[in-house]
């Protein structure tokens, strides 16, 4: 949900008595490949004698068909929710609870032919919890429940995803923001979309900062003109042409501090359905990729999806003799009440449909559009600029240094030395901002192509000279047995 | 060009907006066409029919179209064109769409880019 959402359901539940209370609301499906996601629409307030409130608050009939109609006609589900005043943490469901839920999970999916959805407030510390009834038998109980502003709150359920032990190797993290949001932020799934300069370096941080599972998407192989940027990649893994996605996983594996580290390989371009799928399985995204197609989709997700998208990149300039004029890197955090790209004027958009028809790499469409052609500079002394950037972005989202969330977007100009907060605001019509929460109901924008699975395909099926297999079989040998010799201490 | 098309629900969104900006928009074959005045150029004042190709508002209004169709008779010094989903008669120009004002509604945002683009049209040498 929205941390708008959030508010308004919030004010309504917890009263101003301390007595509990009920409310209704509609949800919206967004489906990945594992994970299906009920994102809150609209809230139905209670009129006049639709709920009672004194000791156990209830629904009438009236109220949930009412609301089921309602969301019947929006295309949505139906939440029925309630407040623990007094509840801490996950809250579980009494018998009263169960049996008010199960008798209306029938009325709820007769008329809205989607599961109803429970949810319950812990009042002492705004925590919640969710439960899918998929039959009136029994819940099946939700992983987390995520609220998205700038700051992204997220209330996990302990018994479905455990709370990670604190290792050896983390104590100066958990001594920097304490183990409740080490808890939190090491449990978040994490999808890195581009390995590149900043996604590879990004990615390993993540890991080394003890997150339990963190994926990255790529399609694309290591190449040696990449070798001055992609720190950790070797001469080897050009010389082999390994997939940048296999050689975040190993480095990632190396620098993990997490006792059982989980790295997934997407070997998948995010402008295809398959990786938007792959994609909407992850809490928070970075965005590390520069066209504007790929961009657009992950813009879209922000939104749509209600997934927190972490953007950033660098720009060089330089003077006709070729000496540098400046650079400029930005980084912004893209959630519901922050300006999206396209607003914040980084990402145009009439360049994703040229990017779509491959007309930003063609020389001959670009003469003829009298456009420049696309920069390409970029130094490993700058890039971790970026990815720092984009990181700090992460802490401020997850860990509220200062009780704050995400800054305004930020940019800093190297020529002048000036960090700048973007003023930029939405506009009333951006189609991105004004998509928030469709879910599976969204524009779609990737699409099924076959240029970037013949690049995986070829890759899989080449082989390379027996020497280059024998180091590599070496290398692998020497990686297994010294994370095997040398596993995560946990602490003592 | 005949054969019918279904409109997916986002094209049929960019034949409502343009008709709702005050471009009635209609499906024709693989193109949406509809009409502007040029203000300016060798048209100006005349009302000019144009289009998109359905395929290239799937995405829309989150990915707008690119390609601008008009007949042979609206000529321009410089464009890339070509004749994708063009009937005999038409070409379909490439113009780049700066829109970055989201403060603008997307479809008249594309109106004033056509229309702009259509004022810049040359006498046909002919
Ligand atoms: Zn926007």
């Amino acid at each position: 949900m929205t941390g708008e959402v959030e508010a308004t359901m919030r004010d309504h539940l917890l009263r101003d008595d301390g007595q509990e209370d009920v409310l209704i609301a509609t949800y919206a499906r967004s489906t990945g490949n594992e994970r299906t996601t009920a994102l809150i629409k609209s809230v139905i307030f209670p009129r006049e004698g639709e709920r009672h409130v004194h000791g156990n608050a209830s629904f009438t009939s009236g109220y949930v068909l009412r609301a089921s109609t309602q969301a019947r006609a929006l295309g949505h589900g139906v939440v029925l929710l309630h407040s623990h005043p007094r509840g801490r943490g996950w809250q579980q469901l009494s018998n009263m609870d169960k049996e008010t839920e199960s008798e209306y999970e029938r009325v709820a999916r007769g008329i809205t032919k989607m599961p109803l959805l429970g949810m319950t407030l812990g009042g002492r510390d705004i925590s919640w919890s969710a439960r899918f009834w998929f039959d009136r038998s029994g819940p099946t109980w939700a992983e987390s429940v995520r609220s998205v502003s700038p700051k992204l709150a997220v209330t996990w359920n302990d018994e479905l995803r455990r709370i990670p032990r604190v290792t050896r190797s983390q104590q100066r993290t958990v001594s920097s923001w304490g183990e409740r949001t080490q808890a939190s932020i090491s449990r978040l799934r994490v999808l890195v979309v581009g390995s590149g300069s900043v996604g590879l370096d990004v990615a390993q941080r993540l890991a080394a900062t003890g997150l339990a599972t963190v994926g990255v998407m790529d399609y694309d192989a290591v190449e040696t003109v990449n070798l001055d940027r992609m720190i950790g990649a070797t001469r080897l893994d050009a010389a082999l042409g390994r997939s940048k996605v296999k050689v975040a996983a190993r480095l990632m594996k190396s620098s993990a501090t997490a006792e059982s580290f989980q790295v997934r390989l997407h070997e998948l371009s995010i402008t295809d359905p398959v990786g938007l799928s792959a994609a909407l399985d992850y809490d928070v995204i970075f965005s590390c990729v520069d066209g504007p197609w790929p961009r657009a989709v992950l813009n879209a997700i922000a939104y749509a999806d209600l997934i927190p998208v972490i953007d950033g990149g660098i720009a060089l300039d330089t003077f006709p003799d070729g000496r540098m004029r400046n650079g400029i890197w930005r980084a912004h955090t893209l959630v519901p009440g922050s300006p999206c790209m396209v607003c914040l004027g980084q990402l145009v958009m009439g360049d994703i449909s040229l990017d779509k028809g491959g007309l930003l790499d063609d020389p001959e469409y670009i003469a003829g559009a009298h456009r420049d052609a696309p920069s390409r500079q970029n130094v490993a002394a700058l890039s971790a600029s970026v990815s720092g950037a984009l990181l700090a972005q992460f802490v401020s989202l997850t860990a509220h240094p200062g009780g704050r969330g995400i800054p305004a977007p930020l940019r800093y100009i190297l020529s002048t030395h000036s960090l700048e907060h973007s003023s930029a605001k939405s506009g009333l019509h951006c189609p991105y901002e004004n998509a928030t929460a469709s879910g599976d109901a969204r524009t779609p924008i990737a699409e099924h192509r076959e240029d970037w699975r013949t690049v995986v395909h070829e890759r899989a099926t080449k082989r390379s000279p027996f020497r280059l297999r024998a180091l590599a079989a070496a290398e692998d040998f020497l990686q297994h047995t010294a994370s095997r010799i040398i596993p995560v201490a946990p602490r003592g | 060009m005949s054969g019918t098309v279904v409109l997916t629900g986002a094209a049929q969104q960019f034949v409502d907006d343009m008709t709702a900006v005050g471009a009635p928009a209609r499906a024709d074959g693989h193109r949406i066409l509809y009409d502007v005045m040029a203000v300016h150029g060798a048209l100006a004042g005349q009302v000019v029919t144009t289009g998109v190709s359905v395929s290239e508002v799937q995405s829309w209004p989150a990915v707008p179209p690119h390609w601008i169709h008009l007949p042979d008779s609206v000529t321009f010094t410089l464009t890339n064109m070509d004749d994708t989903d063009c009937p005999p008669g038409w070409k379909r120009h490439s113009r780049e769409f700066n829109y970055t004002d989201t403060s603008v509604p997307p479809a008249l945002a594309w109106l004033r880019h056509v229309r702009g683009f259509v004022s810049t049209a040359i006498p046909t040498a002919a």
